[in-house]
């Protein structure tokens, strides 16, 4: 009977720290995001832009969101985007990228964030075929 | 009694419906002994896996609401033999299959996972007469892959990934004394395709019971998955097992087994899950 407890002692010494079941987060532990984002800029290409959810980040749908640049973009730039979780090494399904003819207005469609935690959103300009400038955020689920 | 041997395994065919694994969970490594007296062995198991959520890189976990489905079922066969005294050999291949339904969308995916091979030499046997000494295997394993990992899946929601999903060459080092059983099983996986090499490990301790023909008991196994350098973090979780095993006949044992990696541990970057297995194993006794 002693070696049983003992044994047991031993795995509950070896797996120290707080269960999953105890230790849930309460909402999200990290920044919360919301459907009216702040100003960001891509720092090269100098172009400000302001990021609104159309649909949120969530597990049950497909999310979407519109980037409104203050100025057009040059029509030799294309925008290329995606999701990645860094913590875990994996990406996302392809987002579907449509800029409006206002050259101003740029909409991210199916993003699938298929699991909570860490995912980081990735947007770059490319010209003739070369990335010019980037922009991330980190998005906790 | 073959008949009754056939429906068994039929049942265990059917049972559940047939959803999806998650991404990222260190899951264990399998020793793949001969640890009675028996010159060979085969097993056919049938698990039912749930998976629950995931855990962040702090360790606080998120568990899923009741409107994503994130089910698997596998089918794995498993046959061992002794080649000598001391030498065995096991090989062992898996069928899985899944479908999930998160962000709106329900996807399927079934196939083989991976094939599995091991060499294991009993270094120290029973023979020795010591209180302290433990009954000790050491082996060598190889993993072969017929689904995804997460750096070649080419599936929306990462559903092609089965089973490890890497070539990998790993070691085994088991010790058993008086119905105690530790296992280390390390295992090495090369750079292939876009993923660096990296180590993984498994860490595990049981203890059973006997009662007539029954065989009872419990477990814990740590299981760990370094970094892969600038591709992701290191995941870890801790899997709590209960086993119990019914001796129909001295050629037969059924078994059934609860797995669960929510309950004890710090857990980081990893999925958590509860399965349910159902095991027939048919042995030779020498």
């Amino acid at each position: 009977m002693k070696t049983i407890i003992l044994f047991i002692g031993i795995f509950l010494l070896a797996s120290c720290g707080k269960s999953p079941l105890l230790n849930k987060a309460k909402d999200s532990p990290f920044s919360v995001v919301t459907s009216q984002e702040k100003k960001y800029e891509f720092p090269k290409a100098q172009l400000k832009f302001q990021m609104t959810w159309i649909t949120p980040p969530n597990i049950e749908e497909l999310s979407s969101l519109n980037l409104e640049f203050e100025d057009a973009i040059a029509s030799e730039i294309a925008i290329e985007s995606y999701i990645e979780m860094r913590d875990h090494g994996h990406g996302s399904s392809p987002i579907v990228i449509t800029i409006l003819k206002d050259q101003k207005t740029v909409e991210l469609k199916e993003l699938s964030f298929f699991m909570t935690g860490r995912w980081t959103l990735v947007i770059n300009l490319i010209k003739n075929g070369k990335q010019i400038d980037t922009w991330e955020k980190d998005i906790y689920l | 009694m073959g008949k009754r041997y056939l429906s068994i395994i039929l049942f265990f065919s059917l049972v559940g419906k047939i959803y999806a694994s998650s991404c990222c969970g260190a899951s264990g490594s399998s020793s793949q002994l001969i640890i009675g007296d028996n010159s060979f062995e085969a097993t056919l198991t049938s698990t039912l896996k749930n998976n629950v959520g995931e855990t962040y890189d702090d360790g606080q976990s998120k568990f899923n609401n009741k409107s994503v489905k994130d089910y698997s079922y596998l089918q794995k066969l498993e046959f061992k033999k002794m080649l000598s005294e001391k030498f065995q050999s096991g090989i062992g291949i898996g069928f899985e299959s899944k479908k999930m339904q998160k962000t709106g969308k329900s996807e399927s995916d079934q196939g083989l996972t991976d094939l599995s091979a091991s060499f294991n030499y009993e270094l120290i046997s029973d023979n020795i007469y010591s209180s302290y000494i433990p009954r000790t295997f050491l082996g060598l394993r190889l993993n072969y892959p017929f689904g995804k990992n997460l750096y070649n899946a080419k599936k929306d929601l990462n559903i092609d990934v089965r089973g490890n999903g890497y070539r990998q060459i790993g070691t085994t080092l088991v010790l058993l004394k008086d119905r105690y059983q530790i296992n280390f099983l390390p295992t090495y996986t090369p750079k292939q395709g876009n993923t660096p090499n990296f180590m993984s490990y498994s860490l595990g301790g049981q203890k059973s019971f006997n009662h007539n023909d029954w065989d009872f008991g419990f477990g814990l196994k740590w299981n760990y998955i370094e970094n892969k350098k600038e591709l992701s973090r290191s995941i870890q979780n801790f899997e709590n097992s209960f086993f119990i095993n019914y001796t129909l006949n001295p050629n037969t044992i059924l078994g059934i087994a609860y797995n669960d990696n929510t309950l004890i541990g710090k857990s980081r970057n990893s999925n958590l899950a509860r399965d349910l297995s159902f095991n027939l194993t048919w042995q030779n006794p020498l």
